[in-house]
């Protein structure tokens, strides 16, 4: 029901910025006094955002990809080095691949494991069931609890002699396991930890969910199509807009991932969860080399520029806007 | 906008009032009023220790005033990076040494030769002097060396006698691992040296050691191995000394089962909590901790070391600064040694430090104002296994105070190479030729 809502809202004001765009295209000499004030209070209103993202974000995006141009370790003044960070990066320095590596087999699959999980906890919470309220909250729970909090918890659940997940493997007589102890299990004891915060993810695809409009439901009943057909000629297609949605979401996220490693891991056991974001910490403020920690940063940038491109662009093959494209 | 200029003049006077009401009170005699400020880290209860300290120098000086700021450990280096990028660093600091030899080396500390003279090594403990190149960045904030924690009474259930406290009395290595078998015991209470011992159902251990550089690095010099060559251009730790030592360290774990693994001891919780439950009866750590064993209601003891050749245990401490922008280095150099003083600071008596002058070591004055201080926290035979140790058996400068590019070698090279020996995954021959062979590139020499 509240989709809907929403969406009259977004269109009314688009109506409204389509005629003031209009407005001051046609009349820009000629605005009143009173329009010459609500200008300036708009602008003024929004100077605020936009000078914070300018100082906050553009500045320093701008200046680490100078001092990525640098030597410099804080103390000394920063020496210009051309592109040697960048060529050191990928000729002379095994730990940026480990780490890429490592991100991008987490990536590979924390990203569709967590986004199957919620979609499916999404149309299970689609359903009219009891108590829907209490699972709802139930499944958003874990996203409230702060990242540090539940990082502590898994790292009890992970434990190899007292966690929950060996005493549970005790209980059905499999071997036990090390977890995020052992540099081959890290990554995928990580993934697994990921379904664990869907909760916000799960929500998109609520929402997602419940803008499916009912009629074409109905249409698959009349022609005689069961749950199944429901799901891949109906529920799927319509959910596209939402799926890549937090499909973007969710690789940016998954390559950015730090909290884990250093929190949990310290990158380890043997550099197996050394996660770029984790590893371009440690170049800037363990070992103080910012000039070569934000090189590593710009190559992360790059890369979820490409990766973010690659999915727009192959996105209008499978996604599907039911009020069209443009 | 007059409302807000009304509210700015309302601050500016109540500043003003502020101001004028402390300038009042401390423009005594002051030719000028001297502000400092101060960065350290530490616990909840170090930090009111050093506050209190902050005050009483700050009431004892009326022309200075030292404004502490405590940061967490956990973002410290960031914090203090960013206050050096933008120009706003303090004038006195604690500072890890990762980044302190690297800083001083380009002239952003402050030379401390003028104060501290040409032949510091007559005043202080010569490891806790710390020079780079012609600059003398100044000396630790307090010293405290490597020892044996025990629990006496779970010693005496086992009828195993009680770790020396005397360097020359050390238990060899050998005498070592057969104590703790003794210690150890199994859910059934077999020890580890009955043939019927349990290695899967451990319920006391027999020593808890630690995983940082601190836990292996002593054995290593006292079979006659070192960390890096002389120019330091070289990892040696893959030498047949160094390995032999780090061998009987990983054994400790996985052949005679008296060491919990680190997955083991990663969750477990501190040393003193678990010797007071009995779940471990000896733990090697540093001396600081002898503030903690103190909070707990247990008959504990310290001791030394074991040896394989020589006696040996590192001299630990932290890089204490000035930075070289300071404006009153004079005043910040007398803040400078109040921090270290034990007559000022509670943290000496208390068992957290030990002090860094000789003469605290090797007269009665001076060991009163500590050790022996009617208030001074420490078991007797800390005159022993603290003082007598540091002074005399604390060998060479350490590693971390001597390489350049240290952080970069211990995180790429260094820790996932002990990682890998103590989840008993590899020998230590092999985690150090694979840690030697990842250091080669990294090895910068000393500084």
């Amino acid at each position: 029901m509240k989709a809907p809502d929403s969406m009259t809202h977004i269109s009314s004001s688009t109506a409204l910025a389509e005629r003031s765009l209009d407005r001051s295209a046609t009349a820009k000499s000629r605005l009143s006094k009173r329009q010459r004030r609500e200008l300036y209070w708009g602008l003024g209103f929004v100077s605020l955002a936009v000078g914070g993202f300018v100082l906050l974000k553009i500045v320093p995006i701008v200046a680490s990809f100078v001092i990525s141009l640098t030597d410099w370790n804080v103390a000394r003044a920063p020496s210009f080095i051309g592109f040697d960070n960048y060529a050191r990066m990928l000729t002379a320095d095994p730990l940026f691949w480990k780490s890429l590596w490592v991100t991008a087999y987490y990536s590979l699959f924390s990203v569709p494991v967590s986004m199957a999980f919620a979609f499916a906890l999404a149309m299970l919470l689609n359903n009219k069931i009891p108590a829907l309220g209490l699972f709802r909250t139930l499944f958003y729970l874990p996203s409230i609890i702060p990242i540090i909090a539940s990082s502590i918890l898994w790292l009890w659940m992970f434990n190899p002699d007292f966690g929950l997940f060996n005493a549970g493997l005790d209980l059905i007589g499999l071997p036990r396991q090390r977890f995020i102890y052992e540099e081959s299990q890290v990554i995928p004891s990580l993934v697994f930890m990921s379904m664990w915060s869907v909760g916000p993810m799960m929500i998109i695809f609520l929402a997602g969910l419940q803008d499916v409009p009912n009629q074409l439901y109905e249409a698959v009943e009349i022609d005689g199509g069961n749950a199944w057909h429901k799901l891949w000629h109906v529920t799927i297609p319509m959910m596209t807009p939402t799926i890549l949605f937090n499909l973007l979401i969710s690789i940016v996220a998954a390559l950015q991932t730090f909290v884990q490693a250093f929190i949990m891991t310290e990158g380890g056991p043997n550099n197996g969860s050394l996660f770029i974001v984790f590893y371009i910490y440690r170049k800037a403020f363990q070992e103080q080399q910012m000039g070569y920690a934000s090189a590593l940063a710009w190559a992360l940038f790059l890369l979820i520029c490409a990766l973010s491109i690659l999915v727009f662009r192959t996105s209008h093959r499978w996604v599907f806007y039911h009020g069209g494209d443009n | 906008m007059s409302r807000y200029q009304a509210v700015l003049k309302a601050g500016v006077i109540a500043a003003g009032l502020a101001a004028a009401g402390t300038g009042g009170a401390m423009a005594q005699d002051c030719a000028e009023q001297v502000d400092l400020t101060f960065t350290f880290w530490g616990s909840a209860s170090e930090k009111n220790d050093m506050e209190t300290a902050i005050r009483t120098f700050n009431e004892s000086h009326p022309c200075i005033t030292v404004t502490g700021q405590h940061i967490p450990n956990t973002g410290y280096v960031e914090k203090i990076t960013s206050m050096l990028a933008s120009n706003t660093a303090p004038d006195v600091a604690y500072l890890s040494e990762n980044q302190a030899f690297a800083w001083a080396a380009e002239g952003r500390l402050l030379d401390l030769s003028p104060y501290l003279g040409d032949t510091p090594e007559d005043i202080y403990l010569k490891n806790s002097i710390y020079r780079v190149g012609d600059t003398l960045m100044g000396t630790g904030l307090a010293t405290g060396v490597m020892l044996i924690y025990y629990n006496k009474d779970v010693f005496d259930a086992a009828g195993v006698e009680y770790p020396p406290a005397k360097a020359e009395d050390a238990w060899t290595w050998d005498e070592f691992v057969e104590n703790a078998r003794l210690l150890t015991k199994d859910r059934s209470g077999n020890t580890a040296a009955d043939p019927e011992f349990d290695p899967n159902n451990i319920d006391v251990f027999g020593v808890a050691m630690p995983a940082w550089w601190a836990g292996w690095y002593p054995f290593v010099v006292s079979n006659g191995g070192d960390f890096a060559n002389e120019e330091g251009t070289e990892l040696t730790l893959n030498s047949p000394e160094a390995v032999e030592a780090l061998q009987a360290y990983q054994d400790l774990i996985y052949t005679h089962h008296v060491t919990p693994t680190p997955t083991q001891t990663g969750t477990l919780p501190a040393a003193d909590i678990l010797m007071q439950s009995r779940k471990v009866a000896m733990s090697m750590d540093g001396m600081w901790r002898v503030t903690d064993f103190n909070d707990t209601r247990m008959n504990w003891g310290i001791g030394v070391l074991p040896v394989f050749d020589t006696p040996y245990t590192p001299l630990i401490s932290t890089p204490k600064v000035i930075f070289a922008q300071t404006e009153h280095p004079d005043e910040a150099f007398e803040f400078y040694q109040y921090v270290s003083n034990p007559e000022e600071v509670g943290l000496f008596k208390s068992g957290l430090w030990a002090p860094l002058e000789l003469t605290y070591f090797t007269t009665q004055e001076g060991l009163d104002k500590w050790v022996t201080s009617p208030e001074g926290e420490y078991p007797p035979e800390a005159l022993d296994a603290i003082v007598d140790y540091s002074l005399n058996h604390t060998g060479e400068q350490v590693p971390p105070y001597q390489l350049r590019n240290i952080g970069q070698i211990f995180n790429d090279a260094v820790n996932p190479a002990i990682t890998k020996m103590l989840d008993g995954t590899v020998s230590a021959q092999e985690a150090m030729d694979e840690a030697v062979a990842n250091a080669a590139s990294l090895m910068q020499g000393r500084w």
